[in-house]
């Protein structure tokens, strides 16, 4: 079975545009919002039973659908002019993840150092702000001052992360912000899922049937949340997962895959750990969710104890996943913030809600 | 059949005229009957009650709520050259900013909606002294409000009225000249003096509440005026709003200086104190409780302390300067020692020993909880519960009748400088010496704290370090105020408008990157003694310690410079 489809939500209630302050309140919503999602579905349903005594029964789906923001609070600004990182824009696809590029983590051949081996610093120039930085190596090397607060403290250096220069300005900015000027970020994943696939399989021979289910995610992207998901989100919070305590760049491993040691504070973004493509958290995954075996004990038995129909079953639930998370102790199906406890759990931050339990079980089904 | 058809018709005519004349937009469009709306609330005095409410917390923040200390005395006042942070110094603010906590105009939107909703709907509903005292507690929170913003920006845009969201031009428009808002916050706040109620009932904001804010708010214009713009016609009219103000409180008769310094930021019921003007109330019971005294429990840890310019700046009991003063050891900084030969605020407010419990300074700062807590905790026993983590219940006096009386006394000697009437002693025993006879605490007079000699003005102290720019009798005016409100929420903006924020500049001086005396070897355990410390001697001598010349480490503690930690 087979569907194509396209959905337009009309008059959608949603934040209007951004008032300036003296306002002194937010910016009152309003049926400011279209949406076109366009997406299909194909479902696949086979049943057999061979000579054998061997049945079969497959169940397959598989579905994909992309949603567009047509209209948002901002259509009548010109296109250039449409700000990337609201939820609404006129013209963004709804979930895109705007971010910069990772290129790799600076080393310190990358540096300038005078005789006593200190950093060289320079003073660079971007939009009338000047900061004083370590100087890089090379011609032409492209600065991230940017990221710098210009008091020494936030100061590029060896381990931390090397952008691409995507516009080829000769620095890494964020520029406005806006579609006509996104300085180095580009579109670097989507937060909703696409591709979402799930399958079962069951089998039945004389006595004994067998199951499996399985479901899946294509692809999936989100800049995470909190501890688990942000390395050096706080150093307050004491505890941090090993796949950060044992992969950061430090002096005698520059091969790291995290930057050096730095502490956000409490933030989600900061520093250089702004949304890039390489700690983008890949949230696509293949999970089993369920396999049981069966076994239906024969009916002569049963008659001498006096039942009808006993069954007698081991079940394994969330045993095994497949994800793309380097490690990190994240459930990819479970959504950030949401629990059935309360709304924006934990902050919302990544793999803090309630995880899906593992569940392994044996029974006995006994009909009299 | 025919008929039927027919019939059929004029049901569904029916039918839709029906639903077009009752249909819809009433039926969806339905107040909730549990809340209040905007259609709903405009109806009674307790209502406007309850709507002005909202406005406390935001300018009586005391000692904020929970572990919020935004605003709040102490926490929230950690840059001036009162205080000592460990690590890098903050900086000052070099870039105008856009949003955040200090560029919000939503109270006076809430204000303006006030007092729009109340001269639209509610003229009738009021008794006439109703409407002008809810009006005045609308324009009194919008003077101070404005005032805020004109102290963090200067020039701001202006509203008495509510703006339209549509209405970009409108919302968009340039800033109004500082001296036309404060000239539309002067009437607001005249206005409030001459409108709200002498009483309306405790923990609500009354004259005198009206009368302490309106001090606190023109004595700062007043003086901005007459140091940044040298206007001295602008200046007169705040100053002497100031002092007409402070006035109002000092002549009612209500106040009084009776209690001891300590107990009024340790109380847990500041009611009827009568040095008290207004005071915001902590209450487990009704989960109102704040977290400041947690940190002056002598077991929590703190980065932040004393500069060594705070502690010089205490006068001496006879009256005079450490530099100039008859006491015997005046010069001595030893804690134990100073405690006896200064000020008594200073022993009220800080720990008698040194500690690295303050990281930054070695002298704890007690101002802010019981004595009581303090020997207990000293005595080896850990903090009441009461005393740690957000648990406090103190009271926290946001107003207090000292304020009323330095706003006054300054007001008047600014005035007496352009061309108001000159400071008799009279008019210092009313106020500097009135707080100098404070009662002392009975355990500070076991100690052997003393009371200050009175100022004299035929006789004022020498001292040394005055600023030659501020007339003698300002200086020691100022000296009370820094005393008094150590820690509190004045410092830094009293340096502003006096236009003396290089009193902060660390190059200039090096008081501001040290902290409290300390004697390693005879008041630490030598544990204490690490690699790194220094102390800066009386004659200005780094000493640093080299692992063996620990008997030498005597002086105001500097600790090296660390890595700030990232704020985002």
């Amino acid at each position: 079975m087979f569907d194509l489809y396209e959905r337009r939500t009309q008059n959608m209630i949603i934040p209007g545009q951004d008032l300036p302050e003296t306002f002194g309140a937010g910016a009152p919503k309003g049926n400011y919002g279209n949406l076109k999602t366009r997406g299909w579905e194909i479902a696949f349903d086979f049943n057999h039973r061979f000579a054998g005594g061997l049945g079969i029964n497959l169940m397959a789906n598989l579905s994909d659908a992309v949603t567009d923001i047509t209209k948002s609070a901002d259509w009548n600004m010109p296109y250039e002019d449409r700000a990337l990182d609201n939820t609404f824009t006129t013209g963004k696809r709804y979930g895109d993840i705007y971010g910069y590029v990772t290129d790799r983590l600076y080393q310190q051949e990358d540096f300038v150092y005078d005789a006593n081996g200190n950093f060289v610093q320079e003073t660079i120039v971007w939009q009338g702000t000047a900061k004083r930085t370590n100087k890089l190596a090379g011609n032409n090397p492209v600065y991230q001052t940017q990221f710098e607060d210009g008091n020494q403290i936030l100061l590029i250096s060896p381990g931390d992360v090397k952008f691409v220069d995507v516009n080829g300005d000769g620095y890494i900015t964020s520029g406005k912000g806006t579609f006509g000027d996104p300085g180095d970020r580009v579109v670097i994943g989507n937060s909703l899922p696409r591709y979402e696939y799930g399958f079962r399989i069951g089998l039945d021979y004389k006595s004994f049937d067998f199951s499996v289910m399985g479901q899946g995610v294509g692809k999936r992207h989100i800049w995470g949340a909190g501890q688990l998901a942000i390395p050096g989100f706080h150093v307050k919070d004491g505890a941090m997962p090993q796949t950060f305590a044992g992969d950061f760049w430090k002096e005698d491993r520059t091969d790291a895959f995290y930057p050096r040691a730095w502490n956000l504070n409490g933030a989600n973004s900061g520093f250089v750990m702004v949304p890039q493509t390489r700690y983008l958290l890949n949230m696509s995954y293949f999970r089993i969710k369920n396999i049981t075996l069966g076994y239906n004990v024969s009916p002569k038995l049963l008659n001498n104890i006096k039942l009808k129909q006993a069954r007698v079953y081991v079940s394994f639930e969330n045993f095994i996943t497949f994800d793309k998370l380097r490690g990190l102790p994240i459930d990819p199906e479970a959504i950030s913030g949401q629990s059935m406890l309360a709304d924006n759990y934990n902050l919302g931050r990544t793999g803090t809600s309630n995880p899906t339990f593992k569940i392994a079980s044996v029974g006995v089904n006994v009909s009299l | 059949m025919k008929q039927m058809k027919y019939t059929n018709t004029y049901l569904f005519i029916l039918a839709f005229v029906v639903m077009a004349l009752f249909g819809c937009k009433k039926f969806l469009d339905r107040p909730p009957l549990t809340e209040v709306t905007d259609e709903t609330a405009w109806t009674s005095e307790d209502n406007l009650r309850l709507y002005a409410n909202k406005f406390y917390p935001a300018f009586f923040t005391g000692y904020g709520l929970g572990f919020n200390t935004e605003g709040a005395a102490m926490m929230d006042y950690q840059f001036s050259d009162d205080v000592f942070l460990m690590g890098n110094q903050g900086n000052f603010t070099r870039s105008v900013p856009n949003g955040g906590s200090i560029w919000e105009m939503d109270t006076i939107r809430s204000v303006n909606i006030m007092l729009d909703r109340m001269e639209t709907r509610m003229k009738d509903l009021l008794e006439e002294d109703a409407y002008n005292h809810w009006t005045g507690i609308a324009r009194f929170f919008r003077g101070l409000e404005y005032t805020r913003l004109v102290t963090k920006f200067g020039d701001v845009p202006y509203y008495d009225y509510v703006p339209s969201d549509i209405n970009l031009d409108d919302l968009y428009k340039p800033r109004t000249p500082r001296n036309e808002v404060m000239d539309a916050v002067y009437n607001d706040l005249k206005f409030a003096l001459e409108n709200v109620r002498a009483s309306d009932g405790d923990q609500f904001v009354n004259k005198y509440v009206v009368a302490g804010f309106t001090s606190r708010a023109a004595l700062y214009e007043g003086t901005w005026q007459k140091y940044y713009y040298n206007n001295n016609e602008r200046a007169r009219k705040f100053l002497e709003l100031a002092q007409e103000a402070a006035n109002i409180v000092i002549s009612s008769g209500k106040y009084d200086i009776v209690t001891d310094f300590r107990s009024l930021f340790a109380s847990n019921n500041l009611g009827g104190n009568k040095d008290v003007v207004f005071y915001r109330n902590y209450d487990a019971a009704a989960g109102i409780t704040h977290s400041v005294a947690s940190y002056n429990n002598l077991s929590e840890s703190l980065a932040f302390g004393p500069t060594t310019d705070l502690i010089k700046s205490f006068i001496c009991v006879d009256g005079n300067t450490w530099q100039t003063s008859g006491e015997d050891d005046a010069n001595d900084f030893t804690l134990s020692k100073i405690i006896t030969t200064r000020d008594s605020r200073l022993e009220a407010s800080f720990y008698d020993k040194p500690t690295p419990k303050n990281r930054a300074a070695f002298w704890y700062i007690t101002k802010f909880i019981p004595r009581s807590v303090i020997t207990s905790v000293a005595a080896g026993a850990t903090p009441p519960n009461e005393f740690t983590s957000s648990k406090n219940e103190t009271d926290y006096p946001v107003f207090r009748y000292a304020e009323a009386l330095l706003n006054w006394i300054e007001a008047k000697a600014e005035l007496s400088t352009i061309g108001g009437a000159a400071i008799t002693q009279a008019d210092i025993n009313l106020s500097v010496n009135k707080i100098r006879d404070r009662p002392l605490a009975k355990e500070a007079e076991d100690k052997g704290v003393k009371p200050t000699a009175h100022l004299d003005i035929n006789n004022l102290p020498n001292d040394p370090e005055k600023d030659p720019s501020v007339p003698a009798l300002l200086w020691e005016i100022r000296r009370e105020r820094r005393m008094e409100l150590a820690f509190e929420h004045s410092r830094f903006e009293d340096l502003k408008r006096w236009g003396k924020v290089a009193y902060m500049d660390t190059d200039n001086s090096k008081d501001l990157t040290s902290g409290g005396w300390v004697n390693f070897s005879s008041e630490l355990p030598p544990t204490e003694l690490k690699a790194g410390i220094s102390v800066i001697d009386m004659a200005g001598n780094t000493i640093v310690y080299n692992g063996s010349n620990g008997a030498l480490l005597k002086g105001f503690l500097e600790q090296p410079i660390q890595m700030a930690d990232y704020h985002t």
